[in-house]
């Protein structure tokens, strides 16, 4: 899994573009968006500690993530999981006699517009308890920011440079774009007979985070990377780049890129002649990708020659069965909540909300420096927990936790980072064809 | 000697996509001495409502009308009805670049706030196929280039062989003077922003159908480098805004494949400063002279 990867990757092109259009405008929007109120104290003095504020008051999870811009609907992911989330503990009775609630911030995928927007919801959110984001680009210039302030942020992006970070309020449930790079080597090496790849990814941070981890686990694989383009986003054509791809005879592409590059490129394979299997990241996840994809190359194609290599969820069980039942309960806050049943971008912000909520009880405090060492401790108890409903019972009976959400077993280590299960998946059915084991990957790293 | 064809294909494919667009742009802003930075808001907003209207067709002859229509209606609004406000109000060129900037905005979050942030798509592409020398074209991309070169030489006539071409050639070089023999600049004007929508209407159709998808920043995102074309050409210049266009498509195209694809627009623009630091007006057009702006 390599987190978030189409907000991470808003295209540098269009960064210029829009920045040019409505840069200044897109700030002041954004600041709004993110500032409920106009208050002007610190970050640190406002944000810190809503068990301090006293009566009664609902906790804040934000969901910081672009809600407008063309990367909006992974934005909308990240609030949708969080407010099944909410649902599903205010139904169990909350946290400690206080309801939750989920609020938007929305910070266009662009640093720029992000950092303001973080500091006005730190400075402007006295019951901030915790962050969802997912977002790789944003992360180094925002995950300072909710450190300063004492905010546990959970994360589902995959920048690299947090494989070893040591920020103490981060926590990631996904693992670097370089272990995601590593998983598709290791999906073709294992999964398929192929032996030659063709790389295919958007020249974006983000979609370029696997190709480190691709070339090198399919050189210990003994894969052969025919070809390795790095592509500019939201072309009109990309003819004359299929020629030289094809020309190097690959016999699987493994791609990564925003919907409407995917489009005309997949539009363009198939234009040259291309009917080969094509393999994506979670970065192609979506129904715009899909869309896009669809549009391009038609369903029976798309259905039948593209896997998509992510994080794997369970589609069975309690967690499963809570999940979707809070998810399909939220139709009045969100649209659509069906579609997203199996989206694990939305599953990912569900339980990382759940895993906040249960820290504030293990941890009998809603002030997040006091309830943040929890969010690892929740995860490492004896009782095995599939719901918050689960965990509180579990918590008020003494016991301690290992909470098992819907994104399965999270493992944190020094780092704060947790990988998961990997699968490839059919982009159209939403099953997995073949499971990526955690031996697979090991032996994509060497071991 | 595929790969050197295959960037002469798709660079003139390009170009006539960015010439369709360009060459509105830069007769606009020939005719009216107005900036229009919501150009490409115009044209996602064409896509939308030839998407809309026609019930998602690919039927490129009913989506060219439509769209064409669509960018002629909304470009005379904006420009007839709302920039010519603030001309008649006396406005500097540069707050009325900055209100098209506004439309634009509101046009782009408009679309977004009703639509939403998804993708629209066409359906799924039936273009036939056909090799040119090992380079697979596709129907939809041949159309493209025969409506360019059709479309540039339906410009041609209008500027040249035509008492309206007339007009608007004079508007552009002298305003007063254009009035004193009897023409109207605001009919001629108001005929400017018509034909540009149109032209950029057709271009939004073209882009849409040709990249099978679009959303509410597609506009946004092609009018860089349009209007990139426009300038290279010499801006106000129509003939300069087609060079342009193929100046950048081919080096676009021959940038992907000797370089790498990340410079594809990378090398668009260097040769866009080269050429402007040799030639600051553009390639085609004389150094433009500061005009007011007249109702």
């Amino acid at each position: 899994m390599s987190g978030w990867k189409h907000v991470a990757r808003w295209p540098a092109a269009r960064r210029v573009r829009f920045a040019l259009v409505g840069g200044v405008v897109g700030v002041a929007l954004a600041a709004c968006a993110a500032s409920p109120s106009s208050s002007a104290a610190s970050p640190s003095s406002s944000a810190g500690s809503p068990s301090s504020a006293g009566g009664s008051f609902s906790l804040e999870v934000a969901a910081f993530s672009p809600f407008t811009g063309p990367n909006a609907p992974y934005g909308y992911f990240q609030y949708t999981g969080c407010v099944a989330a909410v649902r599903a503990i205010n139904a169990a009775g909350g946290v400690m006699g206080h309801t939750m609630n989920c609020t938007i911030v929305d910070n266009r995928g662009e640093p720029a517009d992000a950092v303001p927007a973080a500091s006005n919801m730190l400075a402007s959110s006295p019951h901030l308890v915790g962050i969802v984001d997912g977002d790789s680009g944003l992360m180094s210039a925002t995950v300072p920011l909710f450190n300063q302030a004492r905010i546990p942020d959970l994360s589902a992006g995959g920048d690299v440079q947090f494989d070893t970070n040591t920020y103490p309020y981060f926590w990631r449930t996904t693992p670097g774009d370089d272990v995601a790079g590593q998983t598709l080597a290791a999906y073709v090496k294992f999964g398929t007979s192929y032996t030659r790849v063709a790389a295919v990814f958007a020249n974006d941070q983000a979609a370029q985070g696997n190709v480190p981890g691709l070339v090198s686990a399919a050189q210990k694989l003994g894969l052969d990377i025919v070809v390795n383009e790095a592509i500019a986003l939201d072309q009109t054509t990309y003819e004359t780049e299929v020629q030289k791809i094809l020309a190097a005879h690959p016999q699987v592409i493994v791609t990564e890129s925003d919907p409407q590059t995917a489009g005309v490129l997949l539009g363009a394979l198939k234009q040259a002649g291309w009917t080969g299997p094509i393999v994506g990241t979670s970065g192609t996840l979506g129904t715009d990708y899909d869309k896009a994809a669809i549009a391009a190359i038609g369903q029976a194609t798309y259905e039948k020659n593209f896997v998509r290599v992510i994080q794997y969820a369970q589609q069975s069980g309690l967690a499963w069965d809570t999940w979707k039942s809070a998810l399909l309960a939220s139709g009045s806050l969100v649209k659509d909540p069906a579609s997203d049943e199996t989206a694990i971008y939305a599953e990912l912000p569900y339980d990382h909300t759940t895993m906040i909520a249960l820290a504030m009880l293990a941890a009998h405090s809603t002030d997040p420096a006091t309830f943040n060492p929890y969010i690892e401790k929740i995860t490492q108890g004896t009782t095995v927990v599939h719901t918050y409903a689960q965990g509180e019972a579990a918590l008020a009976a003494g016991k301690s936790i290992d909470y098992v959400g819907v994104t399965g077993q999270v493992s944190f280590d020094k780092y704060h980072n947790s990988g998961g299960l990997w699968a490839a998946e059919n982009p159209v059915t939403n099953l997995p064809e073949s499971l990526v084991s955690a031996k697979d990957i090991a032996a994509s790293e060497g071991h | 000697m595929t790969l050197l064809l295959g960037i002469v294909i798709f660079g003139i494919y390009s170009a006539a996509l960015l010439a369709i667009g360009g060459v509105g742009f830069t007769l606009q802003f020939g005719v009216t001495n107005v900036l229009n930075l919501s150009f490409g808001s115009i044209l996602t907003a064409s896509i939308f409502l030839e998407y809309g209207l026609t019930g998602h067709s690919t039927n490129i002859w009913i989506a060219m009308a439509v769209g064409a229509a669509s960018g002629a209606v909304v470009s005379l609004l904006i420009g007839h009805v709302v920039v010519g406000a603030y001309i008649r109000r006396g406005a500097s060129g540069f707050s009325i670049a900055m209100v098209t900037i506004a439309i634009s905005l509101m046009l782009q979050f408009g679309l977004e706030a009703i639509q939403g942030p998804d993708i629209y798509a066409y359906a799924a592409s039936t273009n036939s196929t056909m090799n040119i020398g090992g380079v697979v074209v596709s129907s939809g991309q041949l159309t493209t280039i025969i409506v360019a070169v059709v479309a540039m030489a339906a410009v041609h006539l209008l500027l040249r062989m035509t008492k309206l071409g007339l007009a608007m050639r004079a508007t552009a070089a002298d305003v007063t003077l254009t009035r004193s023999c009897g023409v109207s600049p605001a009919r001629t004007r108001a005929v400017a922003w018509l034909v540009s929508g149109a032209l950029c209407g057709l271009c939004g159709v073209f882009l849409g159908i040709g990249e099978g998808s679009f959303s509410s920043t597609t506009g946004s995102d092609f009018f860089i480098t349009l209007a990139a074309a426009a300038v290279l050409g010499g801006i106000g210049k129509p003939y300069g805004a087609m060079l342009g266009a193929l100046v950048i498509g081919i080096t676009s195209q021959a940038a992907a494949a000797v370089i790498s694809p990340s410079y594809k627009s990378i090398a668009a623009w260097i040769i866009l400063i080269a050429v402007l630091v040799v030639r600051p007006q553009g390639i085609m057009a004389e150094f433009a002279a500061e005009r007011e702006l007249v109702a």
